[in-house]
């Protein structure tokens, strides 16, 4: 039979490898970029030159960014790479539809998904004036927003 | 950390005007029910650990992002088509729809009273609707929930700037329709709508 | 500029500043008639919205009992640790205090993992560009396919 002693060893061992096993620190969000870890400055390399310019809140949502890279394929990660710019430059109204967006699109099957990457490119070949005509037509913009 | 019954409260003092509001703003009542239904919910399920002061805010932020996802999910329908519809008989023979009824329950028992004020509260309720989606939200923030600049713009999701911007285009063209209505010498006979 | 042309300018100022708090007070008693307006719901009406509130208020009950109840289940480890717990309480109940507060941290983690799918990298990786998500247009230009 196991002891008492051992088996209160064994609950702290086991819950505190558990920590150390992903701690989360907290970010510093007035982090400048010479202040990044290594591995952080590779995920968030196309925002270098900036970086010190961008305000807390983007830097927060960056390091977020960061923080999930390396939990992806290699295939992923260099999409992030290559959109993460585009990113960087849109408000958080455009960001928080851009989530809401994707939460209903990850929701669809994979065919929809398919589908709708077909009318991505179809629609980026419209004239630049009938895209801009379909913005203003949106019933949720907000015709005089910030 | 809120009790039920402070929640409670809070829900029955403000999910009239709720209502009202979100109709206003999607020109739709059973959606209108269904956004503030699904507020109401979303304020016990997120919130309820915050204290009952927070709620008046934290309920309007939620009101206006429910309302937001209502627009997204919605097709879009285009003018039109909404008209026809509002003017259209029920489907498949069904009995009228009660929510087509809003009647305005009355006091004063004065027929002539009762008319002009629906006829007012129609004209008001019309040029609100007229409003910008950004002018309308500041007018009712702030004139109606009685918020601060600085509660009205966190809600907005935009600077202090923009809501007074808001606001006074909000108020100027709400008195330009009203004037045009005949309506401008709103005064205190009006407020006399509810026994105290 | 003569003397009358800036009195009539003062003037013209002070119609300005009227002007706005007319409109100011209209804006207040508007808002003022459409609450009042606001308490006359037909009944149908306001039975949904009772429903809506019972339904959200019973929902915060639950989440209040199932905070006391997960305080209790923590019990259940004392069982495990055994007997020795009566004997050893002060580092026993210092181990438990501890064990809580890594369970939370360890809870945390996990959470973490499952919000990868909700998290902006996860976006960005996504089969269709951020740009995509965000354009209404676009969003607009596929609806008025369906149709």
């Amino acid at each position: 039979m196991v002891s008492f002693q051992a088996r209160l060893n064994l609950t702290v061992v086991f819950l505190v490898t558990l920590l150390f096993s992903g701690v989360v620190l907290a970010d510093d969000v007035a982090v400048t970029w010479a202040q990044l870890t290594d591995v952080q400055k590779k995920v968030l390399s196309p925002l270098a030159s900036e970086w010190d310019t961008l305000r807390p809140w983007q830097r927060e949502k960056m390091l977020d960014i960061a923080r999930d890279y390396p939990k992806m394929d290699a295939a992923k990660q260099t999409l992030v790479q290559k959109r993460l710019d585009n990113w960087s430059r849109m408000t958080p109204y455009e960001r928080e539809n851009a989530r809401k967006s994707h939460q209903q699109f990850q929701s669809l099957s994979a065919e929809k998904k398919n589908e709708l990457r077909k009318k991505w490119t179809e629609y980026q070949k419209l004239p630049e004036s009938e895209r801009a005509r379909l913005r203003a037509e949106s019933p949720d913009i907000y015709k005089d927003a910030d | 950390m809120a009790t039920t019954k402070e929640l409670s409260d809070f829900l029955e003092a403000v999910e009239r005007r709720a209502f009202k509001q979100t109709a206003y703003a999607v020109r739709d009542d059973h959606a209108a029910l269904d956004i503030v239904q699904d507020a109401m919910m979303k304020l016990a399920e997120k919130y309820g650990d915050k204290p009952a002061a927070e709620f008046p805010m934290l309920f309007q932020r939620i009101l206006q992002n429910t309302m937001r996802d209502f627009w997204r999910r919605q097709k879009v329908r285009n003018l039109w088509t909404t008209l026809l519809s509002s003017f259209g008989s029920s489907e498949d023979g069904e009995d009228r729809d009660p929510l087509e009824t809003i009647d305005v329950q009355d006091d004063s028992g004065e027929p002539a009273t009762q008319l002009e004020r629906s006829q007012t509260i129609k004209l008001i309720e019309r040029a609100l609707e007229k409003l910008p989606t950004r002018q309308r939200e500041a007018f009712v923030l702030r004139y109606w929930e009685e918020m601060d600049v600085a509660e009205t713009a966190a809600i907005m999701g935009c600077s202090d700037g923009s809501v007074k911007t808001h606001c006074s285009r909000a108020v100027h063209a709400l008195a330009l329709e009203l004037k045009k209505q005949g309506l401008e010498k709103l005064g205190l006979s009006n407020l006399m709508l509810t026994k105290p | 500029m003569s003397k009358n042309e800036h009195m009539n300018n003062k003037i013209d100022d002070s119609n300005l500043d009227e002007n706005l708090i007319a409109d100011e007070q209209l804006a207040s008693t508007v808002a003022h008639l459409l609450n009042d307006n606001a308490q006359h719901l037909n009944a149908v009406t306001l039975k949904r919205l009772n429903a809506g509130r019972d339904l959200a208020v019973s929902q915060l009950a639950v989440r209040q009992t199932q905070v006391t109840q997960g305080v209790n289940r923590s019990g259940n480890v004392l069982h495990w640790l055994g007997h020795g717990f009566e004997q050893h309480r002060m580092m026993s109940i210092t181990v438990i205090a501890v064990a809580m507060l890594l369970g939370f941290f360890a809870i945390q983690q996990f959470s973490l993992y499952n919000n990868l799918k909700h998290s902006d990298a996860f976006l960005l990786a996504s089969e269709l560009p951020p740009e995509a998500f965000a354009d209404k247009g676009f969003n607009t230009w596929l609806v008025s396919k369906q149709d």
